[in-house]
């Protein structure tokens, strides 16, 4: 009996105590993308609904092994005759998990002339989230997120050196496809690369 | 007969954490005080294998100090004990990968970005042991230390090999 009186004591302290655990202060942190260039290299990075994406270009055996078969680069940028500039960032350097997504974005800049502000527009700024493990058919079945109708989307290009071909930029959009429920809003976005020849 | 007087003894625990001790007895009345500290990677993902060199920006960890009151029991010349109290924990727990930097190396090198909660909470830390049999001619007592601390963030468990100084649990059971 006496026993049993100590354990039901026990047990009731025990329980007293759990009730009065808690939380103090508790802070979730997101970490910040990184600014200007990665290895001296391309880099664009932006917000995803609130959420980071960073691209970046960085070399070592496996992409040297890579660029025999095609462009792997993660961050590409290209003007083309017609004055078109497209700037392309992908976060393939991720070591994503299964079941995770990468990120790809490409943004179409209208009769590139340098520093200034360019508007973005549908269809041909686009962004697409592919599932890992990447699967080349994943590119024509996933959704694909255009600029959405009746919101503002722009690139506004900082610093242009034509000499070194150096493009530094911000932008923000909000893009929709017709199938998903939701948009996606491309906030904080910046870039620091080099364009193609 | 006069009671026998409380005695001191500490040391500290290795395990998957670490930590130190002090604790005082006074026959099987055990009062314990003990700051540890965990470290531990996410179950999967990058950073998910064990290496020592990791970045710590891939690592939870959580230091504990705490204050418990339990019991001893002698079982032959070993020592079992557990004890119950209060604690106050703060802790870093990682949440969701965000993405990877990958340097120009010729094998590849990353460092890995997660999101994370920094917290501090008051948990019940709980704690189980057994002390091996004491002797005079060895100053260090060995013991296994199983302990947890239930909290509201992140409850935690560690298996310890324990290293006891000074005298634990009734006064008789010292020998020769």
């Amino acid at each position: 009996m006496r026993l049993l009186l100590k354990a039901s004591s026990a047990l009731a302290g025990l329980l007293t105590l759990l009730l009065a655990s808690c939380s103090l202060t508790k802070t979730d942190v997101e970490p910040e993308v990184p600014s200007g260039q990665l290895n001296a290299d391309n880099t664009l990075v932006y917000y995803a609904n609130g959420q980071p994406v960073v691209a970046h270009n960085y070399g070592n055996l496996g992409t040297v092994f890579l660029s025999f078969f095609g462009d792997g680069r993660s961050v590409i940028s290209k003007r083309f005759v017609d004055s078109t500039l497209v700037v392309r960032g992908a976060d393939w350097q991720n070591t994503t998990p299964a079941g995770g997504k990468n990120h790809v974005l490409s943004l179409t800049l209208a009769k590139f002339h340098g520093q200034g502000t360019y508007l973005l527009s549908s269809p041909a700024t686009t962004y697409q989230e592919l599932a890992v493990p990447y699967d080349p058919q994943q590119a024509t079945s996933s959704p694909l997120f255009t600029v959405a109708p009746a919101t503002s989307a722009e690139v506004i290009i900082t610093t242009w050196t034509p000499i070194t071909r150096r493009l530094q930029g911000t932008f923000r959009l909000v893009v929709a496809a017709p199938t998903q429920p939701a948009s996606v809003a491309i906030t904080d976005g910046q870039f620091d690369l080099f364009v193609d020849q | 007969m006069p009671a026998p007087s409380p005695s001191w003894a500490g040391g500290f625990g290795l395990g998957n954490g670490v930590e130190i001790h002090v604790a005082r007895t006074q026959q099987r009345l055990l009062l314990l005080g003990r700051g540890r500290y965990k470290l531990w990677g996410p179950e999967s993902g990058p950073g998910s294998a064990f290496s020592l060199l990791q970045a710590l920006n891939t690592r939870s960890q959580q230091v504990e100090l705490a204050a418990l009151a339990g019991s001893s029991l002698p079982l032959g010349r070993t020592l079992l004990y557990g004890a119950a109290g209060v604690g106050y924990v703060a802790g870093r727990q990682l949440g969701e990968y965000r993405y990877s930097i990958q340097t120009n190396s010729i094998l590849g090198e990353a460092t890995h970005y997660y999101a994370y909660r920094d917290y501090q909470a008051l948990g019940v830390p709980l704690e189980a042991g057994l002390l091996l049999p004491e002797s005079k001619k060895r100053p260090v007592r060995l013991g296994l230390a199983f302990q947890a601390n239930l909290n509201p963030e992140h409850s935690v468990y560690c298996a310890l090999l324990s290293f006891w100084f000074g005298h634990v649990g009734p006064a008789n059971l010292v020998h020769r």
